[in-house]
């Protein structure tokens, strides 16, 4: 057997749909919890409850650097992302969401408005 | 007119010529009537004889002409070029994630690796009775939506779980299978298949993307067919739990 064979595997070129974005993006948010948001979650949180200095000094890091106030509101929605593409996969393994195409592009667009929804509430909170 | 001409785009590779794929470009003058993408294929290699693709029965019932059309895999014979074009165009490539023998054609070994693995025939070790091996109307019920699958390999490379493991995931069109002898009540082998599908690998790698409905040409869902394995396979750990106390 000829072992160099080509793959055709042009993920541009290959149509998903709308559920395959969720799951995979479930995933990347999975992976992004772990290695980021869990590791810079611990330390905000150890600089928040060292001392009261250092609970004043990054209170006002957050309120003067626009860089730091995005990252933190990033960190969050990653996390929250992950729940609500979470939760729906937990429907529909549970067979709560019939898994049918059409149904599972419904759960998919509800999943984002959702989504949309309280990243704006999000946003508004932090800001 | 350049109206009337259709712009094919195929993937065409020739291990003996090419070192890599390339994607080709035909104009073909538009059919007067609607026809089917297989069709277009012939008409095609009129123009240029070299051009390689499996077919058989024309009729959507072999499975031997799956390609990736537009981004989407189905059956080249019964899928007419008017569902899929876009401005004229058509893009023909391989089926993604099998290796690439000529032009069209995939190598199908991984694929029908993953279908033996299943055991893909009736166990039942009972004596067989003189006719045949009786089943309730409403059994044989379950087994629709499964047993029509003509493993043509478009659901399998289609997900991006096979192109990942396809040596350790099963993917779809092996799981629709696997769930059509577990479904069968004249199948008497249910924990010893159940007990096969229990790795992390198996079955746990489908992550619901949906994909194989989508492209199934003839209409069926192995992601509900997954399901019902990974509800069968937690139901068969509590079974243990309750008769052995705990588990393993």
């Amino acid at each position: 057997m000829i072992q160099n064979r080509p793959v055709n595997i042009n993920l541009l070129k290959i149509k998903l749909p709308l559920s395959a974005f969720l799951s995979i993006t479930h995933r990347i948010s999975g992976i992004l919890i772990f290695f980021l948001v869990l590791p810079f979650s611990v330390f905000i949180f150890s600089e928040l409850t060292l001392n009261q200095n250092s609970f004043d000094n990054f209170m006002t890091m957050y309120h003067t650097n626009l860089g730091i106030k995005f990252g933190c509101i990033g960190l969050i929605l990653i996390f929250q992302y992950h729940i609500f593409t979470g939760i729906r996969h937990i429907l529909m393994d549970f067979h709560i969401l019939n898994e049918t195409l059409s149904s599972s592009h419904k759960s998919a667009v509800i999943t984002l408005v959702l989504f949309a929804v309280n990243a704006l509430l999000t946003l508004l909170v932090m800001l | 007119m350049a109206t009337n001409i259709l712009e094919v785009n195929m993937y065409r590779y020739n291990p003996e010529e090419d070192k890599f794929p390339y994607i080709k470009q035909y104009q073909i003058e538009k059919p007067a009537k609607d026809i089917m993408v297989l069709d277009l294929l012939h008409l095609l290699k009129e123009q240029d004889e070299s051009i390689s693709y499996r077919r058989s029965c024309r009729e959507g019932v072999c499975g031997s002409d799956g390609m990736n059309i537009n981004g989407k895999n189905g059956l080249a014979c019964i899928t007419p070029i008017s569902s899929v074009l876009k401005k004229n165009k058509i893009e023909l490539r391989p089926l993604p994630g099998l290796p690439v023998i000529r032009d069209l054609v995939v190598d199908m070994t991984e694929f029908y690796a993953q279908y033996e693995k299943i055991k893909p025939f009736l166990q039942n070790s009972t004596t067989a009775p003189e006719q045949e091996r009786l089943q309730s109307p409403e059994d044989r019920d379950k087994l629709d939506g499964l047993y029509e699958c003509i493993l043509c390999a478009c659901c399998s490379t289609s997900c991006p779980s096979f192109w990942w493991n396809p040596d350790k995931f099963l993917g779809p069109a092996a799981l629709l299978q696997a769930y059509r002898f577990l479904a069968d009540t004249r199948d008497l082998k249910t924990n010893e298949r159940l007990e096969d599908l229990s790795d992390p690998f198996s079955v746990y790698r489908c992550h619901g993307i949906m994909n194989c409905v989508s492209v199934c040409p003839k209409g069926l869902n192995p992601n509900k067919a997954i399901g019902e394995i990974k509800t069968m396979l937690l139901k068969d750990k509590k079974e243990i739990i309750t008769t052995d106390g705990a588990m393993n």
